[in-house]
C-alpha cells in the first residue's frame, strides 16, 4: 500500500512538474509529395502533448481526393521526468484530378486554444508518373540503364519569369543506400541571380521506377538580375557509400565487413538549368518606377498627431507583400512648405511562408511642423510591377492630418537658459531647431593638403617642365639665328665625329687619309670655336691662334707634332707603322680635350 | 590611443549607430546622456556638421548656451549655408549677457568670406592647383609649339587671372581658418585684462559668445582681439577655440 502511495505521489509529481507548460503541437506530413493520378499519397497528423485525451484534430479541406483513414497509433515517451504522448492520424488520398494542391493546416482546439499545423504541397502528375520526367531521367544510369544508388536531381517550378520575379530551385539529393557520411554538398553557380535560402530543407521518401529512396530536399528562392536565357549551374555532392564492387560472397563471416566498411566515395552532380528572363514592359512603364517587383502593400502611422510647433512627428512607412522584399527602395517624400523632413532609420524583416519570399521594409521618418495649424501630412506612393497580374501598381498611403499647436507658456518659459532683462526675443522663433537625425558624412578629421609634399610635387613638376621648355626653346632660337654661335656649339661634336673617322681610317692602312682627318678635325675645331673658314688657314696661324688663347706648351707642341706627321704621311712615300698611328690619334683625343677647356675669341 | 579604444569589439558600435542612439536619447528629453554619446564621437575625431549642431542642441537644453554657441559656430564652420545652424545659432545669441558696441563690418572681409565660405580648404587648394598646372601646361605648349597669336595670348592672361583668384582665396581661407584662431567665451562671465594675469587692470567683463580673434598667448593666457577691436588678456579656462 505504502509503494502504491508512493508511486501515485512520484507520478503525479512528475506529471505536475510538467503541469502550466503550454506544450500542444502540431504537425502535417505528406508522403510521397508527388504522385501519379492512378497513385495515391499518405497525410499523417501528427500531435504531441503531455496531456492525454486530446480532442481528434480537424483535418484540412480534402475534396480533391477521396480519403480513407488509415487508422491511429499513440506513442509515450518520458524523457527528463517529462511524459510526452504523439498521437498520429493517418489519411490515404486517391486524387480525383492532376494539379499541385496546397493543403491549409490541420487544427485543434484545446482548453480554449487553437492550435495549427504547417502547411504541405502534394503534386498529381498524370496517371503511371509519380515522378517528374527529369528526376526519373537523373535517377538511371545512361550506361547500364539500372537505377543509381545516389544522385542530384534539380528543378525549377517556373520556366519562365520577369526581372526580379522569385523562382525556385530545388535540389535533391536522393540515395537508396546507406550513407557512410553527411553529404558534402557544393551548391549551383548563380551569379545572375539574388537569392535566399528557404528553410527548413526536408526529408522523406519517394519511390522511383519501383526503388525507394530517402531525399534530402533544398529549395532556394532565386530573383534574376537581368533578362535574357539564364543559366543556374550543376549542384554537386560527394558522399561515402558501401562499397559493393565485390559481390555476392559465400564467405558466411562477410557480413561482419559492413561493420568495418570504409565505403567508396561517390560524387553526383545535378543538371544545369535554363530559365527565360523577361525583361519588364515598357509600355506603361512609371517614369519613376525603381525596379520593384512583387506584390505589396504600404502603411503610414504617426506616433501622435498633435503636437507643438517645431516639435517632432515620427512617421513610420510599413511595406509589406510578396517579393525580393531587399530591394524595395526608399519612398521618396519631399520637404514642404509645413514640415522639414528628416529620415530617422530604416529596417527590414525577410519573410519566408511556403516558400515565397517577401516581408517587411519600414522606414521612419521625422516631421517637424513649421508653423501652426491643421497640416496634412502627403501619402506616400510606390510603385511596383505585379508578376502575377502582369502590369504596373501605384500604391500610396493615406495622408495624415496633424494638429501643431503654437506655444501656449509665457514666451520662453520652457527655456533651459535665463533670458537678458529688456531684450526683446525675436517673437517667430520660441525655441531653438530640432536636431539633425542624418548624420551627414561623419568622418574622421581630414589633413589639410596644402602642404603635403604630394600637393607641393604636383604643383613642382608642372613649373619643371616649364622652365626646361623655356632653356630648350631659347636654345633653338639662339641656335637658328647665331651662326657663330651654333658653330661654336657644335665644334666638339664635329671634331669628335672627324675622330671617329679617322679612327676607322688608322685600321685601313692609309695613313696619308687618316692624318688629312686629323689634321681636318683641329683646324675644323678651332675655325667652328671663331667662327671663320677652316680653308686656307696656315698649321702656324693654328699655332697662333691657340698660343694665343692661353693653351699650355704641351698642348703646343702636341698639336705641332701632329701637324708635322700630317705633312710627313701626306708628302713622304715612306710607310707609317700602326704604333705611330695610333699615338697620333690618343694625341689628337688630348689635344680635343684641352682646346675644349680654352675660350677662344 | 582613444581611437583604438573606440574601435576595439567591447564597443561594438559604429559610428552612425552611436549617433543616432544619441539622437534617441534626445528625443527622449534625456539630453546628458545625448550629449554623452555625441561628444564620444567627438573625442574619437569624427566630426561633421550634424554632429555639433546637435551638440550645440544638448548644450543649449543643459543651460550651457556659452557651449551651445561654441557648437553651432564649429557646425557652421563646415556647413556656412545650413538654414538650421544659422537658426539656432543666432536664436542663442538672443541669451548673451554682453553686446559689443562698436563693432565695424568691414567690406572687403565680407566680401571674402562670401566667396570662400561655400568651400572647404582642400576643395579651393585643389582648385587653385588644378587652374595652376593647366596654366603651366598650357604656357609650356604654346613655347614649345611657338604659337603666338593674340588669341593665345589672351586666354594665357585669363586663365593666369584665375590662378591669381584662387591662389588668393586660398591664401585667405588658410589665413582665416587655420593660421588665425578663432574662439568665443563660454563661461557665463569672463574678465579681460590688460595683462596676462589677474594681478593687471580689468579691461572689461565679457559673457558667453563673444568670439574674438587670439593674437598671442602667455601660460595660461590668451592675448584677443574681440569684434570692436578692443583687446586684451583672457584667462584660457574660460574660453573655447573654435
Amino acid at each position: 500500500m505504502i509503494r502504491k502511495l508512493i508511486f501515485i505521489f512520484i507520478f503525479s509529481f512528475v506529471w505536475s512538474s510538467s503541469f502550466g507548460q503550454d506544450e500542444v503541437s502540431i504537425d502535417m506530413f505528406i508522403s510521397p509529395d508527388t504522385i501519379g493520378l492512378d497513385g495515391q499519397a499518405m497525410l499523417a497528423i501528427v500531435v504531441k502533448s503531455e496531456h492525454q485525451n486530446l480532442p481528434t484534430p480537424h483535418i484540412p479541406n480534402l475534396s480533391m481526393f477521396d480519403v480513407t483513414p488509415a487508422g491511429t497509433s499513440t506513442n509515450i515517451s518520458i524523457v527528463n521526468g517529462a511524459v510526452e504522448s504523439s498521437q498520429a492520424y493517418n489519411y490515404i488520398l486517391v486524387p480525383k484530378r492532376q494539379g499541385t494542391y496546397n493543403f491549409k493546416p490541420a487544427s485543434l482546439v484545446y482548453n480554449r486554444k487553437r492550435y495549427e499545423s504547417n502547411e504541405v504541397m502534394l503534386t498529381v502528375l498524370k496517371a503511371g508518373q509519380s515522378t517528374p520526367k527529369s528526376i526519373e531521367k537523373a535517377a538511371t544510369d545512361d550506361r547500364t540503364g539500372e537505377n543509381r544508388d545516389v544522385f542530384l536531381a534539380a528543378q525549377l517550378d517556373k520556366e519562365r519569369v520577369y526581372v526580379n520575379q522569385q523562382v525556385t530551385l530545388t535540389i535533391k539529393f536522393h540515395h537508396a543506400v546507406r550513407l557512410l557520411s553527411q553529404p558534402d554538398y557544393t551548391p549551383p553557380q548563380i551569379s545572375d541571380f539574388w537569392s535566399e535560402t528557404l528553410e527548413p530543407q526536408r526529408s522523406y521518401t519517394e519511390t522511383i521506377s519501383g526503388r525507394r529512396y530517402n531525399v534530402i530536399e533544398l529549395n532556394t528562392a532565386l530573383f534574376p538580375t537581368r533578362s535574357g536565357k539564364l543559366t543556374i549551374g550543376g549542384a554537386m555532392a560527394s558522399v561515402q557509400v558501401p562499397d559493393q564492387s565485390g559481390g555476392r560472397s559465400r564467405d558466411p563471416f562477410r557480413m561482419f565487413d559492413s561493420f568495418f566498411d570504409r565505403g567508396v566515395t561517390r560524387t553526383v552532380r545535378s543538371q544545369p538549368l535554363t530559365l527565360e528572363v523577361l525583361p519588364l514592359p515598357a509600355e506603361k512603364k512609371p517614369e519613376d518606377f525603381s525596379g520593384t517587383v512583387g506584390n505589396f502593400t504600404i502603411s503610414a502611422v504617426a506616433d501622435k498627431t498633435t503636437v507643438e510647433v517645431n516639435q517632432p512627428i515620427t512617421v513610420t512607412y510599413k511595406i509589406n507583400g510578396t517579393g525580393n522584399i531587399k530591394t524595395v527602395a526608399e519612398p521618396n517624400i519631399e520637404e514642404s512648405n509645413d514640415f522639414r523632413v528628416y529620415r530617422a532609420s530604416s529596417d527590414e524583416k525577410v519573410s519566408k511562408i511556403q516558400g515565397v519570399v517577401g516581408g517587411t521594409k519600414i522606414f521612419e521618418e521625422t516631421y517637424i511642423p513649421k508653423r501652426a495649424g491643421k497640416l496634412v501630412i502627403p501619402g506616400v506612393e510606390l510603385n511596383f510591377f505585379d508578376p502575377a497580374a502582369r502590369r504596373y501598381k501605384r500604391i500610396a498611403s493615406e495622408p495624415i492630418t496633424i494638429t501643431a499647436k503654437p506655444s501656449e507658456l509665457g514666451a520662453y518659459a520652457d527655456l533651459p537658459v535665463p533670458n537678458v532683462a529688456g531684450r526683446v526675443i525675436d517673437p517667430n522663433s520660441k525655441d531653438i531647431r530640432y536636431i539633425k537625425t542624418d548624420p551627414g558624412d561623419l568622418e574622421k578629421e581630414q589633413p589639410l593638403i596644402l602642404l603635403t609634399p604630394l600637393y607641393l610635387a604636383l604643383n613642382g613638376v608642372p613649373l619643371l617642365l616649364l622652365a626646361a621648355v623655356w632653356v630648350t626653346r631659347k636654345r633653338q632660337e639662339k641656335l637658328a639665328s647665331d651662326i657663330g654661335y651654333a658653330r661654336s656649339r657644335a665644334a666638339k661634336k664635329m671634331a669628335r665625329k672627324r675622330l671617329a673617322k679617322a679612327r676607322k681610317m688608322a685600321k685601313s692602312a692609309k695613313p696619308g687619309e687618316f692624318y688629312a682627318e686629323i689634321r681636318m678635325a683641329m683646324f675644323s675645331y678651332i675655325a667652328d670655336k671663331l667662327n671663320i673658314s677652316p680653308h686656307g688657314m696656315t698649321g702656324e696661324q693654328l699655332i697662333d691662334i691657340v698660343s694665343d688663347s692661353g693653351a699650355d706648351e704641351t698642348t703646343i707642341e702636341s698639336i705641332r707634332s701632329l701637324l708635322r706627321n700630317a705633312d710627313f704621311a701626306q708628302y713622304s712615300s715612306a710607310n707609317i707603322d700602326a704604333a705611330k698611328i695610333q699615338d697620333s690619334l690618343d694625341k689628337a683625343e688630348e689635344v680635343l680635350v684641352k682646346l675644349e677647356g680654352i675660350k677662344f675669341g | 590611443m582613444l581611437i583604438s579604444l573606440f574601435a576595439a569589439p567591447t564597443f561594438g558600435i559604429s559610428a552612425d549607430s552611436l549617433f543616432s542612439r544619441a539622437n534617441s536619447h534626445y528625443q527622449n528629453k534625456d539630453y546628458g546622456k545625448a550629449l554623452d554619446d555625441y561628444l564620444k564621437l567627438e573625442d574619437n575625431g569624427f566630426e561633421s556638421a550634424p554632429l555639433y549642431f546637435n551638440i550645440g542642441n544638448c548644450y543649449f537644453k543643459e543651460g550651457k548656451p556659452g557651449y551651445a554657441i561654441l557648437y553651432y559656430l564649429r557646425a557652421q564652420r563646415l556647413d556656412p549655408f545650413d538654414e538650421d545652424i544659422e537658426t539656432n545659432l543666432q536664436f542663442a545669441r538672443q541669451f548673451m549677457p554682453t553686446r559689443l558696441e562698436g563693432v565695424q563690418i568691414n567690406p572687403v572681409s565680407t566680401f571674402m568670406e562670401t566667396l570662400v565660405e561655400p568651400f572647404s580648404l582642400n576643395g579651393l587648394a585643389w582648385i587653385a592647383s588644378v587652374l595652376f598646372i593647366l596654366f603651366l601646361l598650357l604656357w609650356s605648349a604654346k613655347i614649345y609649339f611657338g604659337i603666338d597669336n593674340t588669341g593665345s595670348k589672351i586666354g594665357l592672361y585669363i586663365l593666369l587671372s584665375f590662378v591669381v583668384v584662387s591662389s588668393a582665396l586660398t591664401t585667405y581661407k588658410y589665413r582665416t581658418d587655420y593660421l588665425i584662431d578663432k574662439g568665443v567665451i563660454v563661461a557665463d562671465e569672463a574678465r579681460i585684462y590688460s595683462g596676462p594675469g589677474e594681478g593687471n587692470d580689468i579691461e572689461f567683463v565679457g559673457g558667453f559668445g563673444l568670439e574674438f580673434e587670439v593674437e598671442n598667448e602667455s601660460g595660461e593666457y590668451y592675448l584677443v582681439t574681440f569684434e570692436n577691436k578692443r583687446k586684451g588678456w583672457i584667462n584660457k579656462e574660460y574660453v573655447e577655440i573654435i
